[in-house]
């Protein structure tokens, strides 16, 4: 090979490993950071700070739900199938919320680790399938979700 | 076919909006690009012919 | 070998060869793209848990998936260009980036419009959502750089080494679905092991795919061989393709 084409080619190759190494670098600065939510395990050990807008996420424990009569104020307990918490809501919450299935919740933690939220969003999983294969699935003893 | 009336098919289960709105948007984006490309290569098949006179008649 | 690759990289044979691509390329890449979406619109089951908004997939997931590759194509082009000093991958890989930009952007747009009605968000500052639209703005960074300056060459240069740079952002995207929790779900279509997706859900989004890849490949021609028009404009073989019509 050339020797100036060997330069430039050993020059740019050098570009790339540098930056890659910034990125690397600056993302296991970030690591804690780069996580939308925290989960109910680490809001039980304390990682996660109370009394300032946070976000965590799990999955909507079964029979968890309960409604307030004549209001939009709910609760619900969502888990990481390790810890639970305890989720205060008030307002609408999306389509897609069911129990058994993954929410993220925004709002600040209280001193007795409930959390009062002032946004529920829905997360849905990876899988997709037509409504007759998810009910043949349940019949089975496999339902979606769980 | 999955619906069995305009109607629905439109409604898309309360969702039209987000579904038509997204296979709409990639459309105009496509149209855009493919658009763009030609009156590109008009332009300057246009400015290469002229080019060419313009030196033809010195 | 070495002839080959003059062979290849000559931007003469690229247009004649190209140009006889293209009838073809166009044809394909509008029916096969037509019959993907109609196929997801109408014949596609819906999904048991999202219902018809589930459709939104195949076009976010093609395009989004492309942008990255279109991505790292335009990069190894910069690559080839910076090292080798080839004009015609200088030129395709400028054409690269506005194709990609696009579908950056309809991937962008789709996915918001999938999240409004499912997530109950059109916008969340997740790591997967925020590294696409880091993609969108390297994008344009190169497209930036291109447009700017003076001397064509310098400008290459530029956006090439920034190109190249920027590829570091493509696993960030593949792998923040796993690195981090994020409102993003993991990737459906994996190459390692099974989709999580049924049969009649995976064909018409395979039709779409090859639909986008197409369709990005034409349009990757097309301004390709308008570059070679402006840069060999004095070529005796371009003048007479001119005056023979045969552009």
């Amino acid at each position: 090979m050339h020797p100036i084409r060997k330069k430039r080619l050993l020059l740019l190759i050098m570009v790339v490993l540098g930056s890659s190494l910034i990125a690397g670098l600056t993302l296991f600065a970030l690591r804690q950071n780069m996580n939308l939510f925290f989960t109910p395990t680490q809001v039980q050990e304390n990682i996660a700070p109370t009394n300032q807008s946070i976000r965590v996420g799990g999955l909507v424990v079964d029979n968890s739900l309960s409604r307030t009569p004549d209001s939009l104020q709910i609760s619900f307990v969502i888990t990481d199938k390790v810890h639970q918490i305890q989720i205060f809501y008030e307002g609408i919450l999306p389509d897609l919320f069911k129990e058994g299935q993954g929410i993220v919740a925004k709002g600040y933690l209280n001193d007795n680790n409930q959390f009062i939220a002032t946004e529920v969003l829905a997360k849905h999983d990876e899988n997709y399938m037509p409504p007759e294969v998810a009910s043949a699935l349940e019949e089975a003893g496999h339902p979606m979700g769980k | 076919m999955q619906f069995n009336s305009w109607q629905t098919f439109l409604l898309m289960g309360d969702h039209g909006f987000y579904v038509f709105s997204s296979y709409g948007v990639a459309l105009l984006i496509l149209s855009a690009n493919f658009l763009s490309a030609k009156i590109q290569k008009r332009k300057i098949l246009k400015s290469l012919i002229n080019h060419d006179k313009h030196n033809a008649s010195y | 070998m070495i002839t080959i690759l003059k062979k290849l990289g000559s931007p003469k044979w690229f247009y004649h060869f190209s140009h006889k691509l293209t009838p073809w390329i166009a044809f394909f890449s509008i029916t096969v793209l037509f019959t993907g979406m109609i196929w997801g619109l109408l014949f596609a089951p819906e999904d048991y848990l999202q219902g018809q908004s589930f459709r939104i997939f195949y076009v976010h997931v093609p395009t989004a998936f492309l942008a990255q590759s279109i991505y790292i194509a335009m990069a190894i082009f910069s690559f080839i260009s910076l090292v080798w000093r080839i004009k015609l991958t200088e030129m395709l890989s400028k054409s690269c980036a506005t194709i990609g930009i696009s579908y950056t952007f309809i991937a962008l747009v789709t996915g918001s419009l999938w999240g409004a009605p499912t997530w109950g968000t059109w916008w969340i500052w997740d790591a997967r959502l925020t590294s696409m639209l880091l993609l969108f703005f390297l994008y344009l960074g190169v497209i930036a750089l291109h447009s700017n300056f003076e001397n064509r060459q310098t400008a290459a240069k530029a956006a090439g080494i920034l190109a190249i740079i920027g590829v570091v952002n493509i696993p960030i995207i593949k792998l923040s679905v796993n690195w981090w929790n994020t409102l993003h779900q993991p990737a459906t279509l994996k190459f390692t092991q099974a989709s999580s997706i049924t049969v009649d859900m995976l064909i018409p989004f395979l039709i779409c795919f090859t639909g986008f890849s197409l369709f990005a490949a034409w349009m990757i021609i097309l301004k390709t061989q308008n570059e070679i028009l402006i840069r060999e404009s004095k070529t005796k073989w371009l003048k007479e393709a001119i005056k023979n019509h045969a552009i």
